[in-house]
């Protein structure tokens, strides 16, 4: 009965260390993390590749296959995978969803995790998700760290400090967890700044300083042995943020974000065990410009968003061969954004408008993952429905939508279905190969719907939404091969997507809103778009002392015979760590093809190729229970001038940045 | 099942409580009190003709302004105080500038049930000051006739709801252009509606029906206009009707442009300050 409770404790708080499970629990849970990345800066101290110090977010989700980032500046980077972003890609936190509250997206889920606190990324492709998620592209969530029952040592408590020279940047982060036997908690917290960047050559980028604080709460209380309760809570709030790539920079940007689990492991229905998680989270964000002295007009965008969720998810429904898993799903957002103009005649009145009118949106979802195992062989299908209904309230924003010739009388409905089945095919010498395919539908974002003259500044368009959007279907394909071993895993995969009622903005002959704007486009659905590309990652433990590890992506996307903007060129990594005693070090470079497919009138620029190296070094140190370790990381050492084909407005990337980190941890 | 039960009965109890609640509600819409058509418009004067025996009242949409408004009339018998309604009642306002009178573009009225009185229109196309505007009502009834004359004050507005120009085919024809809506500008689409006339005589301004009209809205201050705007277009005795779209609040201005029926432009200098706010 312990071991099983301890067992289930480690589902409860989901650890994702394979090995911890028995082997025929491991089964979903294997499935659903296949594409499960463990990085743990904290404690993983088997993980050679952690020696090399990631000390961001963003640099830790570029080890996923497939991820990009955007990049408006240092903060708050977008994820783009396979090249495609926010709305097509989902992101959610601990499995709460979070919808931005800024209209020109600087204020990604991504941001309210802070890299001491990130436990897993898991990422899903289209072809390859279960029912919880409904990223038409792909799906990624993000898990924080929880708490464990430990009943050796009830206190447990850290300490990073961090410096960073090219930002004379400070990171300050701390953990408390404790734990008896009914509960357990754990809070972190960190405190981050930094001046202005410097691209290679000692170029310093303006209006890219940043500060932020970040407080996560999570606990676990435990009910009965097979029943817990699992509240996880943060509270983030970012302050005088610049973004070089935009006219205008963030004065504030706050979250609050809390759920709470009940997860047990007794019988629902067919289900051996299930859980329900509420959640709500609130998010404000105010964009300001007084800090530019170039700016035309004053004027002030706040943006809102609040969402709420009720997720019902059954697991190991077990009969035969097959395994399900199942998911009920509600959830509903408000999401507000204004514009207030201040004219330079004072005795004009102020111009106002709602960027996002007030939008509503409420939805219902039912997923289903069935899991079939053979001898030597598995599919696995999903099949997840969500009907939307979208409707704008304010009526303010109702007669700005009328003006435009649009009947609001009705609520936007869409019902998107998404269709997914891989075959696996295991192979000798610890070789498989899987062919998955997938049907998706999605209905268009708050923006694609109701954005009114959102300015875009990576094209230099005024951005118009089209309430007669209808959704956007992606028929999916992939083929990949793994190969594992324990000293070495290689995985290729390649993949082809096609749209159809791709939705993507035209141009209109109407007048920018945006002073110095291009023009304005307008969301429309155009027959197809394609993606392709290939994936390939791979790592070889030689010995106790050496680990060598590669990863490369390439996608390539058109619509018609034009290249689609913001697609990352062929891009690499490649690492070798080695590890003696107490000593840890590591050679990485990063890499990027020159990207000569790109899309001017989209605000693509050709971005040439580079290749940088990073360095590091470490030790560490046991003292009783205490456990520091020192690292230093060059990252850039050579100081190249470079630039990311991702960064908005042709923004130079991070120049040379020397990362002390020092850590004490109890 | 006890508890059951607990629940079950107060949720019939909520629910119960709900419906009452929203069935006291629906009595309170239906009874409104009966209402005076005109308690809108504002009474300018009162006076007592045909040897007495006639009261007229002058009404209109608000203090009377340069550009288009709304007259109505009543005429009662002073006596019995029975509202008349079988009258011919018609305008001449006239301006008096000491050297020289003037009247402008009206709309003689007809009686309106709805209302209650006698409507028409009355287009000022200057303000009091430079001189002294009267508001005539001729008045004439089973044979008898009399005229009411009011002293009004006319008001230029902050945002001018009128304009005029002289021709630029003709060098002399003098339009008065006048907006009719929107006079209560609202975000999105509008009703934008023009009344052109032109000066024939001092004494005449009739309606001008034949011309074609386009609008170009714009910010000034951002410098953008709006899409979807519809031209108005002439529906007859001077009217266009068109429609703006106002995106945000603010300052806008509403470029016109007046051809002739041969496109030849006779104007494209006028504009109307709308401020939604």
């Amino acid at each position: 009965m312990l071991r099983n409770s301890t067992l289930l404790f480690f589902l409860v708080a989901g650890t994702l260390m394979g090995q911890q499970y028995e082997a025929d629990t491991v089964e979903i849970d294997m499935m659903i993390l296949e594409d499960a990345v463990v990085i743990d800066n904290w404690t993983n101290e088997h993980s050679i590749q952690s020696s090399i110090n990631e000390n961001t977010l963003e640099l830790q989700l570029k080890k996923l296959d497939g991820i990009s980032l955007i990049s408006r500046g240092t903060f708050g980077q977008e994820i783009s995978y396979r090249g495609q972003t926010d709305g097509r890609v989902q992101v959610k936190l601990g499995g709460m969803r979070i919808y931005s509250a800024c209209t020109d997206r600087m204020d990604p889920s991504t941001s309210y995790i802070v890299a001491n606190n990130l436990k897993t990324a898991e990422l899903a492709s289209a072809c390859k998700t279960s029912c919880e998620n409904n990223g038409i592209a792909g799906s990624v969530n993000l898990e924080m760290k929880g708490p464990t029952f430990d009943t050796k040592q009830p206190w447990h408590i850290g300490l990073v400090q961090e410096y960073m020279s090219n930002t004379n940047g400070t990171n300050t982060a701390f953990f408390v967890e404790n734990s008896s036997s009914k509960i357990a908690w754990r809070l972190n917290g960190a405190y981050t700044q930094n001046a202005n960047y410097k691209a290679g050559g000692g170029v310093v980028v303006n209006h890219s300083q940043n500060q932020k604080q970040n407080w996560a709460f999570n606990s676990v209380y435990r009910l009965k042995n097979s029943q817990f309760i699992k509240l996880d809570f943060i509270y983030d709030l970012a302050q005088d943020v610049g973004y070089p790539a935009l006219p205008m920079d963030v004065s504030q940007a706050r979250a609050v974000i809390g759920g709470i689990t009940y997860s047990s492991a007794n019988d629902l229905g067919p289900f051996s065990r299930f859980e329900v998680k509420v959640y709500h989270n609130d998010i404000y964000h105010e964009m300001d410009d007084t800090q530019r002295d170039d700016t035309y007009m004053h004027m002030d965008m706040p943006g809102w968003s609040r969402t709420s969720g009720v997720v019902l998810n059954g697991y190991d429904w077990k009969k035969g061969k097959h395994a399900v898993e199942a998911t009920a799903e509600y959830y509903t957002n408000f999401r507000s954004a204004e514009m207030t103009m201040y004219p330079n005649n004072d005795t004009e009145p102020l111009m106002f408008m709602y960027t996002w009118p007030d939008a509503r949106l409420n939805a219902v979802a039912l997923g289903i993952s069935d899991h079939w195992k053979f001898e030597k062989s598995h599919i696995n299908t999903t099949l997840r429905v969500d009907a939307e209904h979208s409707m704008i309230k304010e009526s303010f924003g109702i007669k700005q939508w009328e003006g435009m010739g649009y009947d609001m009388s009705s609520p936007r409905k869409f019902v998107s279905t998404q269709l997914s089945t891989s075959f696996t095919r295991m192979m000798k010498k610890k070789q498989s190969a899987s062919i998955a395919a997938s049907f998706g539908q999605r209905a268009p974002t708050t923006s694609e719907l109701y954005g009114f003259y959102l300015f875009n500044s990576a094209d230099g368009y005024d951005y118009l939404g089209n309430p007669d959007l209808e959704a956007e279907k992606l028929l999916s394909l992939e083929l990949s091969y793994d190969k594992k071993d324990t000293k070495y895993a290689l995985r290729a995969t390649v993949f082809v997507q096609q749209y159809f009622d791709y939705i993507f903005g035209l141009n209109t002959n109407y007048d920018a809103m945006t002073w110095g704007a291009k023009g304005v486009r307008e969301y429309h659905n155009v027959p197809n778009a394609i993606y392709y590309g290939a994936e390939l990652n791979g790592h070889y433990t030689m010995n106790e002392h050496w680990l060598v590890s590669a990863k490369a992506n390439y996608v390539r996307a058109t619509e018609g015979s034009m290249n689609l903007p913001l697609i990352p060129p062929l891009q690499g990594q490649a690492r070798i760590g080695y590890m003696l005693k107490k000593f840890n070090a590591g050679v990485q470079t990063r890499m990027a093809a020159e990207q000569n497919k790109y899309n001017a009138d989209y605000g693509d620029q050709y971005t040439p190729g580079y290749a940088l190296i990073d360095l590091s070094v470490g030790v560490k140190q046991q003292l009783k229970k205490v456990a520091m370790s020192l690292d230093v990381a060059c990252n850039n050492v050579f100081d190249t001038y470079y630039r990311d084909h991702l960064n908005w407005g042709g923004i130079p990337s991070l120049g040379r940045n020397i990362i002390l980190s020092l850590k004490v941890e109890y | 099942m006890k508890k059951f039960n607990k629940w079950a009965a107060m949720a019939l109890s909520i629910s119960m409580a709900i419906t009452v609640m929203s069935c006291e509600k629906d009595d309170e819409v239906t009874t409104t009190p009966p209402k005076d058509a005109l308690s809108e418009y504002t009474l300018l004067g009162s006076q007592k003709i045909n040897n007495d025996t006639w009261n007229v009242s002058l009404y209109m949409s608000e203090d009377p302004f340069v550009g288009y408004n709304y007259v109505a009339v009543r005429v009662s018998d002073a006596a019995t105080n029975t509202m008349i309604e079988g009258a011919t009642v018609s305008f001449m306002p006239m301006m008096d500038m000491g050297t020289m009178m003037h009247s402008c573009p009206y709309e003689s009225p007809a009686y309106d049930n709805t209302m209650d009185a006698y409507m028409g229109t009355s287009t000022f196309i200057m303000p009091s000051g430079g001189g002294t505007w009267m508001f005539n009502v001729m008045v004439s009834n089973q044979g008898e006739m009399d005229t009411a004359s009011f002293s009004i004050t006319v008001m230029a507005k902050a945002e001018s709801k009128l304009y005029n120009f002289i021709s630029n085919v003709d060098s002399s024809t003098v339009y008065f252009v006048a907006l009719k809506e929107p006079m209560n500008p609202e975000i999105g689409l509008n009703n934008f509606e023009l009344m052109i006339y032109k000066r024939a005589s001092m004494m005449s301004f009739p309606a001008v029906s034949d011309l074609k009209v386009e609008i170009y809205p714009e910010m000034p201050s951002m410098g953008h206009g709006s899409p979807n705007n519809v031209h108005p277009v002439s529906m007859g005795d001077g009217l266009y009707q068109g429609k703006v779209n106002f995106t945000m609040s603010g300052y806008w201005k509403v470029n016109v442009t007046i051809m002739d029926n041969t496109d030849a432009t006779l104007d494209d200098m006028g504009a109307f300050d709308i401020t939604l706010k």
